[in-house]
């Protein structure tokens, strides 16, 4: 793989086509070996590798390092905060850090509209037909309202000719959010996001810090109950619609609903473990992790539908390094890494790829193997893969009004 | 500057009822640092199965060994599949860093501080604006270096962005340790040296040197402590060298590993080893000045 | 070089004000909620960290009359700033959660019926938690003022018969006061810059100002991030520019 000659991306940047003239007229002269010298590498020809950045339940060790096995290219992953993402990846310098980042459905856009990312061309890609049909077919069971994530893994352009031949972004993993309670706590099963707001459970309640959650989470309610109508969709809402929602929750924050708004995985583990709270807008993880730890968590299955978010490889618009991320794809789709990260709930978009692998691993349930486990129904309160890929409510993304979402939301955080 | 050495006062006496109520207060502060630290120790010592909770299941020091060799805890029979961390990396780079700013900012700070001792117009105007950096909000200062050094086509990372942040940060600190040191020292032991017809390079090297070697010492270990800790001067700015409290905080955000208590505790250890060699040998320094001028 | 990271902030969100849409931040109501709600939260924990670190710093200086033991209680008052805020914030939910330490002992012993939901994820264990975090920073400048004060002025004041507390009152506080405001400034530096705790130990629902700049930041909206943290600059600025001419750092540290 490494030996093959560089396919040289659409839409080459002015650097890197200096940088090659610059090699070309001076051939093997003194200032590529300068520079290879300077860069740590020993040959003066370009040699593939592959820098990743991403949070660390993606940017893994053992990955990374069975990939460097498999295809022989050199990889070094940067682990950060999910906030860190963009911010490092646009005002840091994705240009000469990075070559791809393993970004989150939601992030797509911002990445697309500050010119960071180079596409990908589908040919490229060894199991896209195996990818579930929700990523890559239009008007597929799952999409939500605004057709995504159909419409955010491919660019305009391939949408727009219906050649349906470049994507922005590579899907690598994904799943659906709902809530998470303990049975002990809250007394029986919940079935809706209504219980988020049920005076019942005044005080217990812990929300995820995002304004791209609890607020979806308001309007799937009264969506579901037929006393709302959106002007726009759940996961894409008017300024009306970011009203309702947000003086609804203003609303129940006055009445003491809420104990704390948590941030990251581990702190949410915690706070359901010790009881903190009865019930959370939760990830599947958190929730079977408290469960493993023997206390009665369960993780709902919500009538309004799933929040579906995925995760995948985009490629930085400066990147040498095409074929490497191409190969990083495709590695992620076989069995190997989905095998790796199926105990964290995230679950591959080529389940028929990956099937062999995780029948080969463990769940959290013992004597059940990943595959029946994560995909076949045999989770204790989890449906097959296809249930989970048709229930969206929404999927995770950039809203066209998110600015007015997030000062609405800090309205909330800070009333 | 001082003409004689103040001799402290002495304590008082105070009747036992009214020391022990006197001493609630201290307590009190004591337990809310010592408390959470204990804990630290006690859940650094968890056995494979790790978690922040109580009673310890099979103690051991095996977490500390994992911050070496990971394989310690992933090849343990009991081992449940979470995800571990590999600090190594970002331990180097913290020391690469601290050691650089710690160099960088006692130089800079021990030149500063030797200006403004010999005065000059916009001395005070200049001191406000080195301690600027402490009171110029982390976050702030990350925010704004990004965003300027990004317009400049500067690639954030450890020793572009990153060490002038933390000298920022550490070198006011510094300075305000080498200014309360010449202060504390007597301006006649240099004017001796004029008049004993020693040049000012030599009067510098042969007398303020040696007076300021607690100050050089103090200030680097000060600034390479502030610095290896520092979470806001380093949040967007290193772009893809991590540094530890990036490292931790991220890690933190996954799952809380008993190996981070592990690091906690080697921190505090080295940390205690260092700052007590220095006070001693502040100490020792300070009573042969006293032995010497008396 | 130093004014250059602060202009650097404003340049850099002039430039991006420019290419953005923004919206009125510095004009809505939340935000400057948010100030008030800060500069409240500041004046509470000072006045609180005052008593204590004064009270603190005074046993240390005068009720302890072993050198070696006075040396020591210093010593263990800021050792534990050489440990990362991130690791010493992690156990206090096993300390002070619904099944923490604190509530068992205190169910225990039958002073509480079930455990309190007060000691974590409200405002008041946030102040509590900044009181304590900071509160060295006034014990230290404080301690050294007072060891700094002449032997010959005390046994002044006690021969003309002064009790501990009348000494205390009105020669000891008066001259160690430049110390107090040093340490003031170092409080409300680091309780202005604290982006952390408002999160961890106060549940995220009453937010300070350099949270919410965080908070902006992390969503990608950083003109806004940017004007937040100007604001930010000029009050912990304008605080201690305020609080300096009553004492000066390298004077009175």
């Amino acid at each position: 793989m490494n030996q093959q000659p560089i396919q040289e991306p659409r839409g080459m940047s002015r650097r890197r086509f200096l940088a090659n003239t610059g090699y070309a007229a001076l051939g093997v002269g003194a200032v590529p070996t300068l520079l290879a010298a300077c860069s740590g590498t020993s040959e003066p020809e370009h040699q593939l590798q592959l820098r990743t950045q991403g949070i660390g339940t993606t940017v893994l060790d053992p990955v990374l390092a069975q990939f460097t096995a498999e295809t022989g290219i050199p990889a070094t992953g940067t682990q950060v905060g999910f906030g860190e993402m963009v911010p490092l990846w646009i005002q840091g310098g994705y240009q000469n850090q990075w070559d791809v980042m393993e970004a989150q459905g939601a992030q797509i856009a911002p990445l697309v509209e500050a010119g960071t990312l180079q596409p990908i061309k589908v040919a490229d890609i060894t199991h896209w037909d195996s990818l579930l049909e929700v990523f890559r077919v239009p008007g597929a069971a799952g999409q939500d309202g605004d057709g995504h994530p159909f419409t955010q893994v491919y660019t305009q352009e391939a949408r727009d000719s219906g050649a349906l031949d470049e994507v922005w972004v590579v899907p690598t993993v994904w799943n659906g959010d709902s809530i998470g309670y303990r049975t002990d706590l809250v007394g029986g099963e919940l079935d809706s996001y209504a219980a988020l707001w049920d005076p019942q459970f005044a005080g217990q309640v812990a929300l995820f810090n995002s304004s791209l959650r609890a607020p979806m989470e308001v309007l799937a309610t009264f969506v579901g109950t037929g006393e709302y109508q959106t002007e726009g969709t759940i996961g894409n809402p008017s300024r009306n619609d970011v009203d309702f929602a947000i003086d609804f929750l203003i609303e129940r924050k006055r009445d003491g609903q809420f104990r704390l708004l948590w941030d990251d995985f581990g702190h949410a583990i915690e706070i359901l473990d010790t009881g903190e709270v009865s019930l959370m807008n939760a990830w599947e993880p958190i929730v079977r992790e408290v469960a493993a730890r023997g206390k009665p968590a369960v993780y709902g299955t919500i009538k309004e539908g799933y929040n579906m978010w995925f995760h995948g490889i985009v490629l930085s618009a400066d990147s040498p390094n095409y074929d490497a991320a191409v190969a990083y794809a495709n590695f992620w789709h076989e069995g190997f890494a989905p095998a790796e990260v199926a105990n964290q709930g995230y679950m591959t978009p080529t389940p028929s790829v990956a099937q062999a692998a995780l029948q080969g691993a463990d769940s959290p349930d013992a004597g059940v193997n990943a595959w029946d486990y994560w995909y076949n129904g045999g989770g204790r309160d989890r449906g097959s893969v296809d249930d989970i890929a048709s229930r969206a409510a929404w999927w995770w993304q950039f809203p066209d009004e998110s600015e007015y979402l997030e000062s609405r939301w800090q309205d909330f955080v800070a009333t | 500057m001082r003409s004689r050495t103040v001799r402290p006062a002495p304590p008082i006496h105070f009747s036992l009822w009214a020391r022990i109520s006197l001493a609630i207060p201290v307590i009190i502060v004591l337990g809310f640092i010592y408390v959470p630290i204990l804990l630290i120790m006690l859940l650094s010592f968890q056995g494979p199965q790790g978690g922040a909770t109580f009673p310890i299941r099979d103690p051991g020091t095996l977490w500390y060994r994992s911050l070496t060799d990971l394989s310690v805890i992933t090849d343990h029979p009991d081992y449940l599949g979470q995800a571990v961390f590999d600090f190594r990396a970002s331990i180097g780079n913290s020391l690469k860093l601290a050691v650089t700013t710690a160099v960088v900012s006692t130089t800079i700070a021990m030149a500063a501080a030797q200006a403004m001792r010999s005065g000059f117009r916009g001395g005070r105007l200049a001191t406000y604006a080195i301690l600027l950096g402490i009171v110029t909000p982390g976050l702030a200062v990350s925010l704004g270096l990004v965003t300027v050094s990004s317009e400049l086509g500067i690639t954030s990372g450890l020793f572009t962005t990153g060490i002038v942040a933390h000298i920022v940060w550490t070198m006011p600190f510094s300075f305000l340790l080498f200014m309360v040191l010449f202060n504390r020292f007597d301006r006649q032991l240099e004017e001796a040296a004029y008049t004993l017809g020693a040049s000012r390079l030599e009067a510098f090297f042969t007398v303020t040197v040696p007076v300021m070697k607690p100050a050089v010492i103090g200030s680097f270990l000060f600034a390479f402590m502030l610095s290896f800790d520092e979470y806001a001067h380093s949040i967007f700015i290193m772009g893809a060298d991590r540094t530890l409290p990036l490292m931790l905080v991220s890690a933190a955000q996954l799952r809380i590993t008993p190996s981070i208590f592990a690091l906690g505790v080697l921190i505090i250890t080295v940390s205690l080893i260092l700052l007590l060699a220095y006070v001693v040998n502040v100490r020792r320094t300070f009573r042969r000045q006293e032995l010497q001028g008396a | 070089m130093l004014f250059s990271f602060w202009t650097g902030t404003s340049v850099g969100m002039h430039s991006e004000l420019t290419t953005s849409n923004y919206t009125n931040i510095l004009t809505g109501r939340t935000f400057w909620e948010t100030v008030r709600w800060t500069l409240q939260v500041l004046a509470i924990v000072l006045a609180c960290s005052t008593i204590i670190g004064v009270l603190v710093a005074y046993f240390a200086a005068r009720v302890v009359a072993i050198e070696w033991v006075r040396t020591a209680l210093v010593f263990l008052l800021f050792v534990p700033f050489v440990v990362s805020y991130v690791i010493r914030m992690i156990t206090w939910i096993p300390l002070f959660g619904r099944a923490g330490l604190l509530n068992t002992a205190l169910t225990e012993a039958n002073i509480l019926d079930e455990p309190s939901d007060l000691f974590l994820y409200t405002s008041p264990s946030m102040v509590t938690a900044l009181i304590f975090l900071y509160v060295a920073f006034i014990i230290g400048p404080t301690f050294f003022k007072l060891r700094q004060l002449d032997e010959d002025l005390l046994r002044a004041a006690q021969n003309l018969g002064a009790s501990p507390f009348k000494t205390f009152w009105s020669v000891e506080l008066p001259l160690a006061r430049p110390g107090i405001v040093v340490g003031w400034i170092f409080v409300s530096v680091m309780i202005l810059s604290d982006f952390a705790t408002e999160r961890i130990i106060g549940g995220g629902l009453s937010p300070l100002l350099a949270g919410t700049v965080w908070r902006r930041a992390e969503v990608l909206l950083w003109p806004q991030a940017s004007a937040q943290a100007a604001v930010l600059v000029v009050i912990t600025l304008a605080i201690a520019a305020g609080l300096l001419r009553f004492a000066q750092l390298e004077r009175d540290l």
